[in-house]
């Protein structure tokens, strides 16, 4: 019963008292934040203390919970700016992850940056080593600028339209549509590059 | 679901990316959650909860009311003992501006009629001879403002020097004529008013047509000023004493 309801329905319920709607809720959920976390920070203990104060959050915010976007939308939008905190705390690491959020639609950090109307036909039509690319493409996940690897989770981890990931990110939807592009076509020369 | 997603990269992404948060931590946070539920409790407010405040507010009233019915029931001479205290001061206690200008319309009284009155008999009179209330305690203090303003208003009336200093107890048994009860009485009312202000006064109730009152008043003056001059327009009131 409680896996038939939606994200929102089941914060109410548990909102209400209900301590199974929100084990429902944190199980839906916990891979997809954890992950995002995970490659967003790069290191594992890191991402448990921002993985933990994040769900803490959510808890805290139990009683003033009121359904005015999507659950993945605002629980992602903790998430992020845990994130950005975390890293205005770091200091110098903080300046670099920071930075590529001021990047714009023109910059093309680190020369990586590829035709984005790259048809994804151009990618490599066999891999010796299906694992060994997915573990490539991983670590090119995590060489992204931040602001691009963001996005690129939150499409993946959060299932979250470009509407919604600025809306999250406090961004704009062609400025998420552009750094999605950008991180894309990265990962495509990346795999490319492996073939 | 992001129409710019790369299927492929995302197959990739799915197969390459295994994380999970650990079982220590699922259990911290589910704890955490279980906790929150114990701590604060989000209840449901009963239906009657919105008129918990209007009915404090009626309660409230209704509480005040009644005490006060039952405080003026028990205790009926609390609310009347308080009356004195908000009911305008009778004509002498008025401020002299007050009574200067009240007085500026009426008819200044014939110069004739006002040479025969003796006007040492105000202020010697007014001296209290026995102890008073508070009220007429008022009166008397009043009464110097009133005759001060009296003067500005009426012209002055020859008299003779050394009256004007002669105590209201000479003046007094000057008057054969009057009895000793009588002059206690002249005295009494004389305390309270001047002549001018009692006659105005009278004037009023007979423009009110309290003629009754208007009587009982216009009697009490001429005891107090056997010799005052009437207006004619209020000695007409005084068929009894004439």
């Amino acid at each position: 019963m409680a896996e038939a309801a939606s994200d929102e329905a089941l914060m109410l319920a548990y909102q209400a008292g209900a301590a199974t709607a929100f084990d429902a809720l944190y199980g839906r959920w916990r891979s997809r934040l954890f992950r995002y976390l995970r490659h967003q920070c790069g290191d594992a203990a890191v991402a448990e203390e921002l993985y933990q104060d994040i769900w803490l959050r959510v808890i805290a915010a139990r009683k003033s919970y009121e359904v005015a976007a999507k659950f993945s939308t605002w629980l992602f939008r903790i998430a992020h700016n845990r994130l950005v905190d975390h890293w205005r705390a770091m200091g110098r690491q903080a300046q670099e992850a920071l930075a590529s959020y001021d990047d714009h639609d023109e910059d093309c950090p680190n020369g990586l940056c590829i035709d984005p109307a790259a048809s994804p036909d151009q990618m490599p039509e066999r891999l010796l080593e299906r694992r060994d690319l997915a573990e490539r493409l991983v670590a090119a996940i995590g060489a992204l600028p931040a602001a691009q690897r963001e996005v690129f989770l939150l499409v993946e981890e959060g299932e979250m339209t470009l509407e919604e990931i600025a809306n999250a990110t406090g961004t704009g939807r062609e400025t998420v549509k552009s750094r999605l592009r950008y991180a894309l076509a990265k990962l495509r020369a990346e795999l490319k590059e492996l073939r | 679901m992001s129409d710019e997603r790369d299927p492929s990269v995302s197959s990739l992404y799915r197969l390459g990316a295994t994380d999970e948060p650990p079982a220590t931590l699922d259990a911290r946070i589910l704890a955490a959650a279980r906790r929150e539920l114990v701590a604060v409790p989000v209840r449901q407010r009963p239906a009657w909860f919105g008129w918990l405040a209007p009915m404090g507010v009626a309660a409230t009233v209704v509480l005040s009311i009644s005490l006060i019915v039952v405080a003026e029931r028990d205790q009926p001479d609390l609310l009347p003992a308080a009356a004195p205290v908000a009911t305008p001061p009778v004509p002498a206690v008025r401020a002299p501006a007050a009574q200067a200008e009240r007085s500026a319309p009426l008819p200044t009284p014939e110069p004739a009629l006002a040479k025969k009155w003796d006007r040492s008999l105000v202020l010697p009179l007014a001296k209290p001879t026995a102890p008073v209330s508070g009220e007429s305690r008022m009166r008397q203090e009043a009464a110097p403002a009133a005759e001060q303003s009296l003067r500005a208003i009426a012209p002055p009336a020859p008299a003779p020097a050394g009256a004007a200093a002669a105590p209201a107890s000479a003046l007094s048994a000057a008057r054969p004529a009057a009895p000793a009860a009588k002059l206690e009485l002249q005295r009494a009312d004389s305390a309270l008013r001047p002549p001018e202000i009692w006659l105005e006064e009278i004037r009023r109730l007979k423009n009110q047509g309290q003629l009754d009152a208007l009587r009982e008043q216009l009697a009490a003056f001429r005891r107090a000023y056997p010799d005052y001059p009437l207006p004619k327009d209020i000695e007409a009131y005084l068929p009894d004493l004439r």
